[in-house]
């Protein structure tokens, strides 16, 4: 993604902009500021970015939104917190907390950061000349967070590997799968937006696979799902495994990351190992009614025993709490894969399997309700 | 001597009724005159307002200018700047490159 000019970040399309619902709003109502010709005058007390407190702005006229917002993965940053605790990191600590504010907390994504401008974590910037866009732009926003993964899978920038079908075919952009509901958060109370004859309470979500599978790839192929589309593949395996483990093929992994604070200039800086691609089968460490599979795919994620040691020796207590492969759903969908060229192609293949050989030693206890033990042989 | 009072109050009587009398002739004038005047007004708007239906535009003109030379228009300082392409990049910070110090792929 191309930085923006400086005046490309702050450039307001004055006839697009002032005819929209927004534009009848002052500038100085959410910015502050004041109204002067010099521009250090007139940023005087300026609030570049109002919705990092959507209350008291977005929540004026979008209460549910942002009311509901408050439980989103997005605001809560929930998924980072529930693995570092896995892992022994102290939630209420000084280390830990300051290592998460450097490091973490960046990816917080306010109203703004979606739907009008790019997100702060890869420095702002107007993107349709401060038009609030309902639906965000999936590059300018989704996968300027979500690109090192997802969205260099999903777009083919990975050499030799295509594309997702869904984005080289169907040209489907993120929202096409991942709805506002889902972004945005759940109330906590469903009868706050829907009419019911009973109360339904969901808690706030802990991490991006918690609760029912949203999206699922058979909320469209439901015909997979009824059994009745036949492919007899489908059939055999019945369930037994996640969509991924026969129509995705390699994604990146990462290893070893260590947080630090710059001796230079003093910036959170992190170094990894670097990413290599590959694709590997598991079994499911997070099995559940919304995700029955036995087998799943899974990426290895680059947290070690020593990552956050800058800020305190040993916050990482329990390193073996967590898998360090971990469930994933890769986003460079095919409808052909090598898994798809015959049995042979996984049964009695342990390359594409995670078996004990390719984990690293100390990551063994970690990783052993992932291993596989014994690789499914090919039927008779 | 008894009748002299009685002659000079005859005479002293038809001098008030002769005041009193051109009081009302004068009362009288005045309030037609003013009648005259009341009557004279709409006539007057009438007019007023042909003009106006003539040359409606003119009129307005007039009423916005003075409108204008009264209280001018806000101009909103923020987005005259932030409208402005040229004027965004004549007063941008310099540009500071800041290499990347983190090492693999985050």
């Amino acid at each position: 993604m191309a930085p923006l000019e400086p005046w490309e970040k702050a450039l307001v399309d004055g006839d697009a902009f002032l005819a929209t619902v927004h534009g009848k709003i002052s500038c100085q109502e959410c910015h502050q500021g004041l109204q002067a010709v010099d521009k250090e005058t007139a940023h005087t007390d300026l609030i570049a970015a109002p919705s990092d407190d959507p209350e008291a702005t977005c929540g004026a006229c979008h209460p549910n939104l942002v009311a509901a917002a408050e439980n989103s993965l997005h605001t809560t940053l929930g998924g980072y917190w529930t693995n570092l605790a896995e892992r022994g990191v102290p939630e209420n600590h000084p280390a830990s907390q300051e290592m998460f504010d450097n490091h973490c907390d960046s990816c917080h994504a306010s109203c703004g950061d979606c739907h009008v401008s790019r997100p702060s974590s890869v420095e702002g910037g107007l993107i349709d000349g401060h038009v609030f866009d309902a639906e965000p732009s999936m590059t300018n926003n989704c996968t300027a967070c979500h690109g090192s993964r997802v969205g260099n899978e999903y777009m083919g920038k990975h050499e030799d590997l295509k594309a997702d079908v869904h984005f080289r075919q169907g040209r489907m952009t993120c929202i096409d799968c991942h709805t506002g509901h889902e972004m945005h958060g759940t109330e906590p109370n469903c009868q706050d937006c829907h009419d019911g004859p009973e109360t339904s309470q969901f808690a706030p979500e802990e991490h991006r696979y918690d609760g029912l599978q949203s999206p699922s790839c058979e909320s469209c192929h439901a015909t997979v799902t009824a059994g009745n589309d036949g492919i007899l593949m489908h059939e055999q395996h019945d369930g037994t495994m996640s969509c991924q483990v026969c129509h995705s093929v390699s994604y990146t992994s990462c290893d070893n990351c260590h947080v630090s604070l710059s001796e230079e200039t003093g910036n959170p800086i992190f170094t990894t190992d670097g990413s290599y691609l590959g694709f590997y089968i598991g079994k499911n460490p997070i099995k559940s009614y919304a995700r029955p599979y036995t087998y799943v795919t899974v990426r290895h994620v680059p947290i070690s025993s020593t990552s956050f040691d800058f800020y305190e020796v040993g916050l990482v207590s329990n390193f073996g709490g967590s898998e360090t492969w971990v469930y994933t759903t890769p986003h460079n969908i095919q409808r052909n894969t090598p898994q798809t060229e015959s049995c042979a192609s996984c049964h009695g293949n342990p390359d594409i399997f995670l078996t004990a050989d390719k984990v690293a030693p100390e990551e063994l206890q970690a990783n052993q309700d992932i291993i596989i033990d014994v690789v499914p042989s090919l039927p008779q | 001597m008894a009748k002299r009072p009685r002659k000079f109050s005859v005479k002293v009587k038809y001098y008030q009724l002769l005041v009193l009398g051109a009081l009302i002739v004068f009362a009288a004038v005045s309030c037609r005159a003013s009648g005259q005047n009341a009557e004279a007004t709409p006539e007057l708007e009438l007019t007023e307002a042909a003009v106006s239906a003539a040359d409606t535009s003119r009129v307005t003109q007039a009423v916005e200018i003075a409108a204008d030379e009264a209280e001018p228009e806000q101009v909103d300082q923020c987005l005259v700047c932030h409208t402005d392409q040229q004027a965004l990049i004549d007063t941008a910070d310099p540009v500071i490159v800041i290499e990347s110090e983190n090492s693999g792929e985050g």
